[in-house]
């Protein structure tokens, strides 16, 4: 069976790499990471224009970031942070308070009967994003065609990312075990992990 | 103790399914944008912090509706130098702290810089801008680059 050929390339030589001028790294934290900045824009009452501005700030802030930023975790959750924090300002300058936890806008119905279920919800889908964003583009890809609803096929997925359909349980597999080994997600459900160190967070 | 949704394979498939629907795709304007703004790096040059920003700090004093400021004011400091803006309804206008005469400019990710004259109190005025990404680039006449500087990215 032939392994496949796939980037190996961590966050934190992204970060290196960006910090040092090169514009295909910068692009590649922007591929792996925008939709983190963009679930925690989506989840305040911003109109579209707001969240576009909101997710370019949080991008050109981190420019002036990238020689402070030195590990994975740190960069989801600077990010996250930041863009939570200027989502609050946003919403402030709207309707002249701060939002609470209500404010923010769960699809899911059923969560929304009980405050403690909601915000569990929030915080492990922020979690899983930012987890997502350390995978590969290839692993990220398969993971998401497969969590798709309805899912993709096996065979739609053996031809868009040209692997044996043999192959993708196994691949599954050890995507699904990076993703639970990532900083993001390591011991969430204790009381060390994404959220609490997020929470830490300073600008 | 690990969760139950972490440790399954298939419910943690279900999780990253809900988090990517919950968040729909990213629109391509705005991966686009995120991505043009590296172009915007300030390289080797001095980079003054926002210090204090009224808007932010009220909240965190936990201020409510009536307590409002009308003004919103911005400090930005490096070492022992401060600019300090004041965001008006139809300008902006702020100091320089201690004084330098020269030129601040005010850049955006979008539009064509705009310049004016910090006079020899350190004082200047400019026009305000559309909502957005905004920063100030001072520029001291005399002493040249060795004063120089440029503040963060901040929100209008």
């Amino acid at each position: 069976m032939t392994e496949e050929p796939e980037s190996t390339v961590e966050v934190a030589e992204l970060v290196r790499a960006a910090a040092g001028g090169s514009t295909a790294a910068w692009n590649e934290l922007v591929d792996r990471f925008s939709p983190l900045v963009w679930n925690i824009c989506m989840r305040y009452k911003l109109s579209a224009a707001d969240a576009s501005d909101v997710s370019q700030n949080v991008w050109l802030r981190l420019t002036e970031r990238l020689d402070t930023i030195r590990e994975p975790a740190a960069l989801a959750g600077w990010l996250a942070t930041t863009a939570r924090r200027e989502c609050m300002r946003t919403f402030r300058g709207h309707h002249g308070e701060v939002p609470t936890a209500f404010d923010v806008d769960v699809p899911d119905s059923a969560e929304r009967t009980d405050p403690d279920r909601e915000l569990l919800a929030l915080e492990r889908r922020e979690a899983v994003l930012a987890a997502l964003g350390e995978l590969p583009e290839r692993g990220r890809t398969l993971l998401l065609m497969l969590a798709g609803d309805p899912p993709r096929s096996y065979r739609e997925i053996s031809d868009a990312l040209d692997i044996p359909i043999g192959s993708i349980g196994p691949t599954r597999a050890r995507y699904l075990e990076r993703l639970r080994r990532s900083p993001a997600l390591a011991g969430f459900g204790a009381d060390t992990g994404y959220a609490t160190a997020n929470g830490g967070e300073q600008r | 103790m690990t969760s139950d949704w972490l440790s399954d394979d298939d419910l943690l498939l279900a999780e990253i399914g809900a988090a990517a629907a919950a968040t729909g795709p990213v629109p391509d304007a705005v991966i686009t944008a995120a991505k043009a703004v590296f172009e915007l790096r300030s390289l080797d040059e001095e980079l003054a912090m926002l210090t204090y920003d009224s808007v932010a700090d009220a909240e965190l004093a936990g201020a409510v509706r009536s307590e409002r400021l009308a003004v919103r004011s911005l400090v930005f400091g490096l070492g022992d130098v401060s600019l300090d803006v004041d965001v008006l309804a139809d300008s902006l206008v702020g100091q320089l702290h201690p004084p330098l005469p020269g030129t601040i400019v005010l850049e955006s990710p979008t539009r064509p810089p705009l310049r004016a004259e910090i006079d020899e109190l350190g004082m200047f005025s400019l026009p305000m801008v559309a909502p957005g990404d905004v920063r100030f680039r001072v520029e001291p006449r005399e002493s040249g680059d060795a004063s120089a500087f440029v503040t963060q990215w901040t929100r209008i």
